[in-house]
């Protein structure tokens, strides 16, 4: 059963002033560590809300992606006992609220990597986090350069893959519950679901799938030896200067290291994000590099989101919101470069660059 | 390691060091280690092997799973991590997740001659399916056996003390070779992608089990598939650089293939639907 047809098992959707969410939110602050868009340095980021007040869902998609909940950049995972090791999370129940369908979708792919049947292993330290999450997504009304969730078949006005689903309306939102988390979620707090939406009110958005689903343009339906080199990877990475970023800033991205350090006598193992676009990344002990160079580290990272992690997992690891494009410091650009891909694979290669 | 979280070690202690390289570098050692929980393994595997506060590295198994009350990891002094490592001595406490990977396919091979190569440190990880395959038990499983062994020098062998009980081994053939001339040596020279020819060997009959520095597999397994040998018989296991061992980090990812979880062991067909990012 899709996301889809799901819809309708779960309750109905509600309304909610502007005032009754604010409430509500000051509520929930006292029992989840209440993550949203808030400005910081002159940026919307998803971040932990200290005052309702602070939080801005009137606008568009956060600089970055909320991966950081369940994916923290450092995060101690170990301490090394005398004859054993003990895990050394610290873990509080976290609320995402105003998640774009965007980052959503990227949850999913993070699911898929960490916790899901595919994976072989499950990661507990992710795990751990994720069943400590609680997601309210909410629409996306801004396009900003560079963002193409469409053609990753994404519906920027909804998403059924989170808790429940908030859509702003003119003094207000409707909440849409979709799971039982979703539908627990305000009972007892200032905005208890007591205002059902009345017939022929719901938004359009939250019914029927959209156009785009499942009809994703940007997709590569192609096969490692078919594209792995003959394609002009180095005219792709030109300009790129392997600092990481694109790999930092992306939502789904999630190479890591495991580093120890010592403090007080006591040793921690430590979970750090690592990246595919430094050399390092793959470099043996004894020497041996088996991507040297940047266009094969550039390589990597657009088709482990486009044709590794689909046929590992069945998803595409990239979700069309375009972080990467516009903090990239030397230009490169994932869509376009996979949109110069399929071109060339329709034309077999009959496309000048 | 936990069945609940793979990134948990548990502790062993060092039972032994053994100096294997007797070059100017002794660059080699093998540890023996007695697991506070030991657990069963296939020939092939890895482990994930920590020294606490120094940080982690990945090891193929070097003895044979039919040893119960011990395991040895052979370690080559090359980076930070085991440089460290090669300062422990008896009695020092070190940490061990595993085991990892999948295995040299020992079933499939039954009726097999099998044909080992091996270069410096890359017949560490051949050990425990060597010393597997000639236990009693299973050696009538297999056909003939031959091994060449390539080091750099005479010295840089490891395990040279199990050479003389292998070399005598029934319908088993020993060679050994090394990279230029010594003096009192009189076994091959050369790598040994070019001595593959010297050595007869049943093409009907044989798989070939390889393991040694990337580019010596590379020109090793093209000699076998010009000799004729199908590459579907043909077997290495493919060192990569790697954190979690479970297919998460994304360090030893090749095309949509994980070496952690997919390998180490593959085979020259799999390996050739791959990109050669190895």
């Amino acid at each position: 059963m899709s996301g889809y047809e799901m819809l309708s098992s779960f309750g109905s959707s509600h309304v909610m002033t502007g005032n009754q969410l604010s409430a509500a939110l000051d509520d929930l602050l006292q029992k989840f560590t209440v993550v949203a868009p808030v400005m910081a340095d002159n940026k919307l980021v998803y971040d932990e809300v200290k005052d309702v007040s602070d939080i801005v869902l009137d606008d568009g998609l956060p600089y970055k992606s909320p991966k950081e909940i369940v994916f923290p950049r450092a995060e101690d995972v170990m301490r090394f006992l005398e004859n054993r090791v003990e895990e050394a999370q610290v873990i509080k129940p976290v609320l995402l609220v105003g998640a774009k369908p965007c980052d959503v979708a990227a949850m999913n792919v993070l699911d898929e990597v960490f916790t899901g049947e595919q994976g072989r292993f499950k990661d507990s330290f992710y795990n751990n986090r994720r069943e400590f999450l609680t997601i309210v997504g909410m629409n996306c009304r801004e396009k900003k350069a560079g963002c193409f969730c469409e053609e990753r078949g994404l519906n920027p006005a909804f998403s059924v893959d989170c808790d429940g689903f908030l859509t702003l309306q003119h003094d207000g939102a409707v909440y849409k519950p979709l799971t039982e988390k979703g539908i627990d979620l305000f009972s007892g707090t200032a905005a208890a679901l007591s205002n059902p939406v009345s017939p022929g009110t719901e938004p359009a958005s939250h019914g029927a799938e959209p156009a785009s689903h499942g009809a994703e343009s940007l997709v590569l339906n192609t096969t490692e030896g078919e594209v792995f080199n003959a394609m002009p990877w180095e005219k792709y990475a030109e300009g790129c200067i392997g600092c990481g970023t694109c790999t930092f800033i992306c939502p789904t991205c999630h190479c890591f290291n495991l580093r120890d350090s010592e403090k007080n006598g006591i040793v921690t193992r430590t979970r750090v994000w690592d990246s595919c676009m430094y050399p390092k990344f793959t470099l043996h002990a004894g020497g041996h590099n088996p991507r040297t160079k940047k266009y094969e580290r550039f390589r990597q990272r657009v088709l482990h989101k486009y044709l590794y992690i689909p046929e590992n997992y069945g998803c595409i690891a990239c979700t069309g919101c375009g972080r990467c494009i516009r903090s990239c410091p030397g230009g490169l650009n994932i869509r376009n470069t996979v949109a110069d891909i399929r071109s060339r694979l329709e034309t077999k290669g009959e496309v000048p660059v | 390691m936990s069945l609940q979280n793979p990134y948990l070690p548990s502790r062993a202690v060092i039972m032994e060091v053994i100096q294997e390289t007797k070059s100017e570098t002794q660059d080699v050692k093998t540890f023996r280690l007695k697991l506070d929980e030991p657990f069963d393994y296939r020939p092939g595997q890895f482990v994930e092997f920590s020294v606490a506060g120094i940080g982690e590295c990945t090891f193929g198994f070097a003895s044979s799973p039919l040893i119960k009350d011990h395991m040895e990891l052979t370690v080559k002094r090359t980076g930070y991590v085991t440089e460290n490592i090669h300062m422990l001595s008896e009695g020092s406490t070190v940490w061990i997740r595993g085991p990892f990977g999948n295995s040299f396919p020992l079933e499939k091979m039954e009726g097999s001659d099998l044909f080992y190569v091996t270069g410096g440190l890359g017949l560490a990880p051949l050990r425990p399916m060597i010393d597997y395959v000639f236990d009693p038990a299973y050696r009538d499983r297999y056909g003939k056996i031959k091994m060449l062994m390539a080091a750099r020098t005479p010295g840089d062998f490891i395990f040279s003390y199990d050479f003389e009980k292998w070399a005598q081994m029934p319908d088993t053939e020993f060679y050994q070779t090394i990279d230029s001339p010594a003096e009192g040596w009189n076994q091959f020279v050369g790598f040994p992608h070019t001595l593959i020819e010297k050595i007869p060997f049943d093409l009907e009959k044989t798989t070939a089990v390889l393991c040694g520095p990337p580019p010596m597999i590379k020109a090793l397994s093209n000699a076998f598939v010009q000799y004729g040998l199908p590459p579907e018989r043909i077997y290495t296991t493919l060192e990569m650089r790697m954190t979690c061992g479970v297919g998460k980090c994304g360090k030893c990812n090749i095309g949509h293939r994980y070496v952690c979880i997919d390998g180490p062991v593959f085979s020259m067909a799999e390996l050739g639907e791959m990109p050669s990012e190895y």
